[in-house]
């Protein structure tokens, strides 16, 4: 008798769980090179992220994949730094709509679909976030509007980070690092 | 943040780590529901005090400076958006100001008490304790235990540049960003596509992902410093709630 064969294999579950620290220790890295506020260093860091996301997504190509990330990255985010609570179900939620957009339009294999699954999530990711900067300041809404503009500027290095980790992705198949 | 690779042995220390996340989940939805001062004061207060059990005054104050910067940049820019705007409340400096700081300082005290009395044993026993399914306890316990071997691999590779005489630092970020990010990130991300290889052999090799749950080597049990944080925490939870329906009546 066959035992019942799980979803995830180890390979993909330790991969998840090891491009969730990278882009912490990454993002951290850049930030306290870059010195914080720096708009070039905040641009950076969230092109990393991305790209990482991008590569990620490329190497496990199974549905769920970016829902786990983002289940797994909320639960450390709770864990290890005691906030993301509320916006844990929002990023989930964004997850979930992300991995459905992929498979509805192409798949994990099709370039245009990781594109536009991860843009979606990224995307939604930094409205919920905003949304809840709107509750932390609503006391004064200029401080929002600075918020806006740090949002705004990372998610410029949010969406060249969506190519360049396509173009990181296709130099690792080449140097027969992933399988593409 | 990191999490300590040693513990303490003061009061704070002997705190479970669940009660302290608990803590800290329960605050970081409460915290958005206050906007009374007075009520904000007592619980700025009460998170001042828990997070000085720590006796971490010089790690205290460095994060208050930095919470300080950030909002003195925030509130320049707040005050020149109003400027420009010339709406209502343009350039306002009065204690409406506060309220933000506060519930982001609340937040801090707290995140600081974790980050600084957590060991990653402490809290890969409390995460077993919590019996969660494997898809989502092994990408956890990979994180916390990769976190400080990555640190370590980010400084080989710092050490292997300076050997070549370049310097990855604050001025080449801004003027070569991109050259910045190859030195840098490039090698990190080849070194960890490597330790995820080898770490997902050893798991297949061991059968982690096999095995029907996970075993624990220490009891996760509340003791006595568990139950006066908490009665503490839910007085003061409460007579914040009570001080802000008793302000808005």
């Amino acid at each position: 008798m066959g035992k019942k064969r799980k979803y995830w294999e180890s390979w993909e579950i330790v991969s998840i769980g090891t491009f969730a620290a990278l882009i912490r220790i990454s993002s951290f890295l850049v930030s306290i090179t870059g010195g914080g506020m720096n708009p070039v260093a905040m641009i950076l860091k969230n092109l990393i992220a991305t790209s990482l996301l991008v590569i990620l997504l490329y190497r496990v190509r199974k549905y769920g994949v970016l829902s786990l990330y983002v289940l797994i990255n909320s639960i450390m985010t709770m864990v290890m730094m005691g906030r993301g609570m509320m916006m844990a179900p929002c990023a989930l939620l964004a997850g979930l709509i992300g991995d459905w957009l992929i498979v509805m339009l192409g798949g994990y294999r099709s370039t245009a679909a990781v594109l536009v699954g991860v843009g979606f999530y990224e995307t939604a990711y930094r409205i919920v976030s905003l949304g809840l900067g709107y509750f932390f300041m609503r006391e004064n809404i200029n401080l929002l509007y600075f918020a806006v503009v740090t949002v705004s500027i990372g998610y410029i290095g949010c969406i060249a980070g969506i190519f360049t980790g396509m173009h990181f992705s296709r130099e690792l198949k080449h140097a027969g690092i992933i399988r593409l | 943040m990191m999490l300590q690779n040693t513990a303490g042995n003061g009061f704070i220390h002997r705190v479970n780590v669940l009660t302290k996340i608990a803590l800290s989940l329960v605050l970081s939805v409460l915290i958005i529901f206050l906007d009374q001062k007075e009520s904000l004061y007592l619980v700025f207060t009460a998170s001042f005090v828990y997070a000085s059990l720590l006796k971490k005054y010089k790690a205290m104050f460095v994060y208050y400076l930095m919470i300080i910067i950030m909002f003195s940049i925030s509130l320049f820019f707040s005050y020149l958006i109003g400027r420009i705007l010339s709406s209502a409340g343009a350039g306002e400096t009065d204690l409406t100001m506060l309220v933000p700081f506060l519930r982001v300082s609340v937040m801090s005290n707290i995140t600081m008490v974790i980050a600084f009395s957590t060991t990653m044993d402490s809290l890969i026993n409390s995460l077993k304790f919590l019996r969660l399914p494997s898809f989502i306890y092994f990408p956890l316990i990979v994180i916390i235990r990769f976190i400080p071997s990555f640190v370590n691999d980010v400084k080989y590779i710092r050490e292997s540049l300076k050997v070549r005489n370049i310097s990855v630092n604050f001025i080449s970020i801004i003027f070569h960003p991109v050259l910045s990010v190859r030195l840098l990130i490039v090698p990190a991300v080849i070194r960890a596509l490597r330790s995820s290889d080898e770490l997902s052999i050893a798991a297949d090799i061991k059968g982690i992902m096999e095995s029907s749950g996970t075993g624990k080597y220490a009891q996760v049990r509340p003791g006595k410093e568990d139950l006066l944080i908490l009665v503490s925490a839910v007085l003061v939870f409460s007579a914040g709630i009570i001080m802000e329906r008793g302000v808005l009546r």
